[in-house]
Formats: C-alpha cells, structure tokens, sequence
C-alpha cells in the first residue's frame, strides 16, 4: 500500500461534528440546575440591589426560606434599635425626587434652591426640637453603621429605589412620544449623606460666575480625560472596578445603562493625565455646579450628581438628583459647603429603571458642559 | 452582617409601591434557558482547554455559578460568548489550582478511558471499525490541543471549534482581535504539524469540508 493510500482525510468541520455528538452527560445537567436553584434564591439574598428585580427575588425568598424567618426573629430582639434604624428612614424617604416636586415652579430657572431654604437644608443639625434630635441620632447611627462599610458603601451608600410619592402616575410635563414611562420614575434615596434635602437640580440659564471652571476637561473637549463610568453591581465590593460602556459622543459623554443596573462616573477617577485635578471648597462661600444632562433609549434613567471629596470618607457637600429626560437641558444647583474641603471632584451615579415589559433594554446617558463655579451671592 | 440583615428586613417590610413579584422578569427562568442551551458547549470546551473529565464537573458548574452571579453582565444575544468566555477563565484558574496540587493518577486513567468512551444515551451504534476511526481522529484533535501552548489553544477552541467571531472572542480575551487571528494562525500551524505527524492529511479547500467551516484566519 502506497503512503498516499494510507492518508486519511479529515478536517477541522469533521472533528468538530463528531465532538458535537456527544452531549454533556445529563447527570451533569441535572445537578447543574439543582445547584443553580438554590444558588439564585442565596445570590438574591445575599446582594439585594437597588433594582425591584433582586429586591422582590430577596423578598421571595425570605418568605420561602425557614431560615431567614429565623435570622428575622434574631432581629426582632432588637427592637429599639430596629424602630430607631426605620424611623428616620421613613422620615427621609421622599427627600429626593426625579420629577419636579409640586411647589416648585415650572422652568423656575436657577431658582429652584432658595437661599433660606438652602441655609436650612445644609445646615448641620442643631437639634432643638425633638424631631430634629430624632434626626440627629438617626444620622449618627447612620455615621456609624457607615463606619465599617466598604469604601465604594461610603462612597455613595448604597442607594434604595423608593417611589417617589408625588410623582407616581404623573409623567413629566416634558414627556416624548418615545420615551415610556409605563411606571413613573423613581426616588433615589441615599440614606447616610446629610445634605441631601432640597436636592433637586432645577433647568434654566446660569447666573454668570467667579473664576474659571473648577472641572478640567468638564466639556470633554479632550475626550474622556480624567473622567471614569464603572458598572456598580456590588456595592459591597471594595471599589467599582469593571469599565461600564461609555465614551465621548458629539463632545459629550455618553454611557450605556442597562436595565436594573447602576453606574457610577466620577472626576478625577484613575486618570490623572491633566491638571487640574482636584480643586477646594471653601466653607461659606456659593458655588454652582450645573451640567447638561439627556437620555436616548426607552428606559427611564434616574440620575444624581454629587460633589464632595474624592477620597475616603468621600463627604459630600451636595448630593442632588438630576431629572434627566430624552431633551438635553441644562441643570444647575448652588449650594454652600458646610466644611472646606481641599480635595474635592465630582461623581454621579445612574439607575435604569427596570421595566417588566422590556427586562432586558438599556438607554444612553450623556453629560455634557459639566460645570463648577463660584457665585458672588452669599447664601 | 447586621447592617445586611437590616437591609434585608428593610426591603422585606417596606416593599416598593406598585412592585409585585409577578411583573418582574423571573431570574431563574433565564438562567435555565442559558443552562440548557449551553451545557454542552462548557461541557466540551472544558475539555477541549484540557480539563480532565474527573474535573469537568465541577469547572462546569462553577461557570454556571458565575453566570447566576454576573446575570446582569450578559447581554441578550450573546450570552454563548459570555458563556464560552467565562468557561475559558474558569479553566484558566483550574490549571492554575492544578499546578499546585501533585497530580493524580486518576486525571490519566479518565483521559485515556474517555477517548474510547461510547457517549451514554445515543441512539446511533458505530461499528467497530466507525467506532475506532472516531475515536482516532478526537484523539489526533486532543493531542494537537495538548500541544498549544494555553493561549493558542484556549483562541483555538473558542475560534475555531465553538466558532464565536473574532470579535466576540477578542472581547472574551481581553485582546484585541488581531491578536486572536495571530493566535489561532500559529494553532493551525501546530495543528498541521500533529496531522502530518499522525499521516492524517488535511483537505485542500473543497475536498471533503466545506470551506466556510474551515475559516483559518
């Protein structure tokens, strides 16, 4: 037999067949499944996250697992501390709102924060009254449960999706065709962070300020310098780490938010590469931080902006939602720093509102113009 | 811990307004859908990136365990690459953990009986002959994977035997697509190298395999 008759052909879509022919064995399968059912009830226990899917998969399975009735009468004994913990937090739930809340004028312009009204919401708690000692201890117990957080839990707490009371049902007077709103956008509440009442970033020109723009690179200008968006998944996890999609569009940025899930962008954040990169906020002196702010996609996107300091404890001096809708707007707040602080930047962290009839979509979220000066007003 | 219990308590007694169980997406139902429709992939492509079939289980399953855990992460559509992807890294740290544990001699006893192993459940026989000339030619495939060196071989299998895009295993990589092509070009060299070396000959292009299956970059 010749050497060329005892070649045998084959190829690599041959191999590749007969590999296919033969299937995982279905003990395997069987087993695999079992392992998932009880990993997915433990995963959703385990990270109950900010969106309604984990938190109603948590829900479910403390009311299907023994166990955890168990671990709830273990916290039953502690009842005071339990009413002390729930107390403020019921309180302080509608804080935050995504809609125009309904004192507030329509296109209101920078006025949205009054100056009373801004002194009152920063300022620290000089409990007088006993509602106010109520708070005060409830923002004590908060400062000290924080205290053994995670650095990213501090950074930006871990943020609870609460209805908004008064704009359940409402859809936004600046609502496009395209954009559903089959459930009304909800409240971000960030339980932890004490200048977070009045928060609420109003749309309008900007009143002309002192001094340059504290935000290197808050135009983009030069692209993404400076600036980082990381997916939020776990925010026990010691620092976001996993890049969320995001990149300058139109001299804008622009980042992918999906479904149920979290992102958090900030300045300065890893790069260093321009300088500028931090800039100090002085006690008693105005500032404005403002920014133009649009969605594109058919979920609702819930954002808030916040300036404070960019390292550990990561103190804020305003935390403030942004009603973002499809229209790029302009959005500004002036606030008054209740400390100085010589190491601030700015972060925001985005929420796509989960819809059950489009589980799975996204929307795109651009800022633009990210802008913080001083003001000559004095609040 | 405290603060999880309260959180968990929290949520539990403050359920969100207008939130039922029943309008939300159920969870598990999509993990099965990923589980039934690519076991097998992990399954051979454990194997393929060397883990032993003593092995094979739990690698498997520990995929499975990251896809629970990254649910999130996985775009609709691609949840093959993700799936290959993280299998690919999974057996990754298995070779790592191997390296530190002294070999078993079960890992060779299962590696030379699962060659000539008739899958269970088929309903097609082989003869003999079929049977023997099958189990050459995975053998001559497993014995050219062996060959790779982990990078080529791990850009081989998810290119060219679970055939993702060049794209969509650059993404699984880490590397940019070029650097797949490159790869898995230097994989087909070892790969020609073992069937010659076998007397097996490869077919020049439209002799016996079509030649949009054998896509050599």
């Amino acid at each position: 037999m010749s050497a060329p008759d005892r070649q045998r052909l084959t190829s690599l879509g041959e191999l590749r067949a007969l590999q296919r022919e033969e299937p995982a064995p279905a003990a395997l399968r069987r087993r695999v499944l079992e392992r998932l059912a009880d990993e997915t009830a433990r995963a959703a226990l385990a990270t109950p996250r900010a969106a309604g899917q984990p938190l109603a998969a948590a829900r479910r399975a403390v009311k299907l697992r023994p166990g955890w009735l168990a671990l709830g009468g273990l916290a039953a004994a502690f009842p005071f501390a339990l009413s002390q913990w729930l107390q403020p937090l019921r309180s302080r739930e509608p804080e935050l709102t995504l809609a125009p809340e309904p004192s507030e004028p329509a296109g209101a312009g920078t006025a949205a924060l009054e100056p009373g009204a801004g002194a009152a919401a920063l300022e620290p708690a000089a409990a007088s009254t006993a509602a106010e000692q109520t708070r005060a201890r409830a923002r004590a117990a908060a400062a000290k449960a924080s205290a053994s957080a995670t650095s990213a839990a501090r950074r930006w707490a871990a943020p609870q999706l609460r209805p908004a009371p008064s704009t359940i049902g409402q859809p936004a007077p600046d609502l496009q065709p395209g954009l559903r709103r089959d459930r009304p956008a909800r409240a971000m509440v960030l339980p932890g962070f004490a200048p977070t009442s009045r928060t609420l970033m109003s749309e309008g020109p900007l009143p002309a300020g002192i001094g340059p723009n504290l935000i290197t690179n808050g135009d983009f200008s030069q692209g993404t310098a400076l600036w980082s968006v990381r997916r939020w998944d776990d925010f026990v996890a010691p620092e976001p780490t996993a890049l969320a999609p995001y990149d300058v569009v139109r001299g804008a940025l622009c980042t992918t938010v999906r479904s149920g899930a979290f992102v958090i962008g900030g300045w300065p954040w890893g790069d260093r590469s321009l300088s500028p990169n931090s800039f100090a906020l002085e006690r008693g002196q105005r500032y404005r931080v403002s920014l133009r702010a649009w969605i594109k996609g058919p979920l609702q996107v819930a954002l808030v902006f916040k300036v404070g300091h960019q390292e550990q404890p990561y103190d804020a001096a305003i935390v403030a939602a942004v009603p973002v809708t499809q229209i790029p707007r302009l959005f500004s707040i002036a606030f008054e720093p209740h400390a100085d602080d010589d190491n601030a930047g700015v972060g925001f962290v985005a929420n796509a509102v989960a819809n059950p009839d489009t589980p799975f979509g996204s929307s795109e979220l651009c800022i633009d113009d990210v802008k913080l000066t001083r003001e000559a007003r004095q609040l | 811990m405290l603060l999880s219990t309260l959180s968990l308590l929290r949520c539990a007694l403050f359920p969100v307004a207008g939130e039922s169980s029943s309008e939300l997406p159920d969870v598990s139902e999509r993990v099965e859908r990923i589980v039934r429709q690519h076991l097998d992939a992990v399954w051979r492509t454990a194997r393929n990136l060397g883990v032993t079939d003593r092995d094979a289980d739990d690698v498997v399953q520990e995929v499975m365990l990251v896809v629970v855990r990254r649910l999130d992460d996985i775009d609709v559509g691609r949840e093959r690459a993700f799936v290959l992807g993280a299998t690919a890294r999974v057996a990754a740290n298995w070779r790592r953990g191997r390296r530190r544990r002294p070999e078993e001699l079960t890992d060779s006893i299962d590696s030379v009986s699962g060659v000539y192993e008739v899958p269970p459940g088929r309903a097609v026989f082989w003869s003999p002959e079929q049977a023997f000339e099958r189990a050459e030619k995975l053998a001559l495939l497993a014995e050219a994977l062996d060959q790779m060196p982990p990078e080529l071989r791990v850009a081989f299998t998810l290119f060219e035997l679970e055939q993702l895009t060049g794209r969509e295993t650059a993404e699984q990589l880490g590397v940019a697509p070029s650097v797949v092509f490159s790869r898995v070009r230097r994989a087909w060299a070892i790969f020609r190298r073992c069937c010659a070396d076998a007397d097996v000959a490869l077919p020049q292009a439209g002799q016996l395999a079509e030649p949009a299956e054998e896509h050599e970059p």
